[in-house]
């Protein structure tokens, strides 16, 4: 069965990137914001999340911390999206609970080593 | 003053939740067991979340929230189900039994806690509105005589324009 990523920016352009770059491996999920992504959570499990941090209606740090507080995403590992890139901001998304960190404009193999490493730890720890 | 949120906790770990016990945004209840909630909640109890052991007497926290979810009235409260300890096969069927969250002790700090339920007894709250279709509106095309009355014109010019050019078309040519 294929694992679920739940993908959260509100540019439609990367949403449809990431859409195609994902969907033969994974079930791809996509939404718009951060609030349209709680609600779909509440009655939904995703295996990994991708957010944007820079959103409307909730930023991607607030949806992280929504995130964390739910028992049931406590422990999803969630890959942050930015258009800036700086350590202050890495160190803020980390400190909130996300795994990694990928500034834009990404190379999608890198943000598919970082699925993979996620999504399979040890397995990934094996390869090497 | 009325508290913001009341809670119901069914269960024997309440040194668990003294933090709860001493903010003054929680009123909390305590119940130990499901038939002492069910009591409670007929009584007229109505609180706006249930925090509910997975260990209770008298059955267990699945049975617990399964009986609450069968009777509308208290579709309305969150439910959470407290273990103490991880447990695959319980997060799985809670998450199926769509229990509103599954926490493990020690719980996370009280804001944080404080921030879900709040979430959850707005978000229950939202679920169970009604849907309202918006009435379909009928709407009727008038035309305007200004464009009635240029169809009409328009329609009188070509067939003028029409009959004028089969008369005069040359019959050698047909």
């Amino acid at each position: 069965m294929k694992k679920t990523i739940l993908i959260i920016d509100d540019e439609q352009s990367i949403r449809l990137l990431l859409e195609n770059f994902l969907v033969k491996e994974y079930q791809v999920i996509c939404k718009s914001d951060g609030v349209q992504a709680l609600e779909w959570l509440e009655g939904n499990l995703p295996d990994l999340i991708i957010c944007d941090v820079q959103m409307p209606n909730m930023d991607g740090y607030v949806f992280i911390e929504k995130v964390r507080q739910r028992g049931f995403t406590r422990h999803t590992p969630i890959i942050m999206l930015s258009g800036v890139e700086n350590s202050k901001e890495r160190i803020k998304c980390y400190r909130l609970g996300a795994q990694d960190f990928l500034a834009k404009p990404f190379n999608p193999e890198e943000l598919g080593e970082l699925i993979e490493k996620n999504l399979h730890p040890i397995h990934y720890a094996i390869k090497w | 003053m009325e508290k913001a949120i009341k809670i119901l906790y069914i269960g024997n770990s309440f040194e668990n939740l003294l933090d709860f016990q001493a903010d003054s945004r929680i009123s909390i209840t305590h119940r130990h067991n499901a038939l002492e909630a069910i009591r409670y909640l007929q009584k007229g109890g109505s609180p706006n979340a249930i925090l509910c052991d997975m260990a209770i007497s008298g059955g267990d926290g699945l049975e617990m929230h399964a009986l609450l979810r069968k009777d509308p009235q208290y579709l309305h409260i969150a439910f959470i189900l407290l273990a103490p300890e991880f447990n695959e096969d319980l997060f799985k069927q809670a998450f199926h039994d769509k229990v509103d969250d599954y926490f493990v002790y020690p719980l996370q700090d009280l804001e944080s806690m404080l921030s879900r339920i709040s979430f959850l007894v707005e978000y229950r709250s939202k679920a169970l509105l009604p849907v309202m279709e918006p009435d379909e509106q009928k709407i009727e095309y008038i035309m305007p005589r200004s464009k009635r009355i240029f169809d009409i014109l328009c329609s009188r010019i070509s067939s003028s324009s029409l009959t004028f050019a089969v008369s005069h078309y040359p019959r050698d040519q047909a």
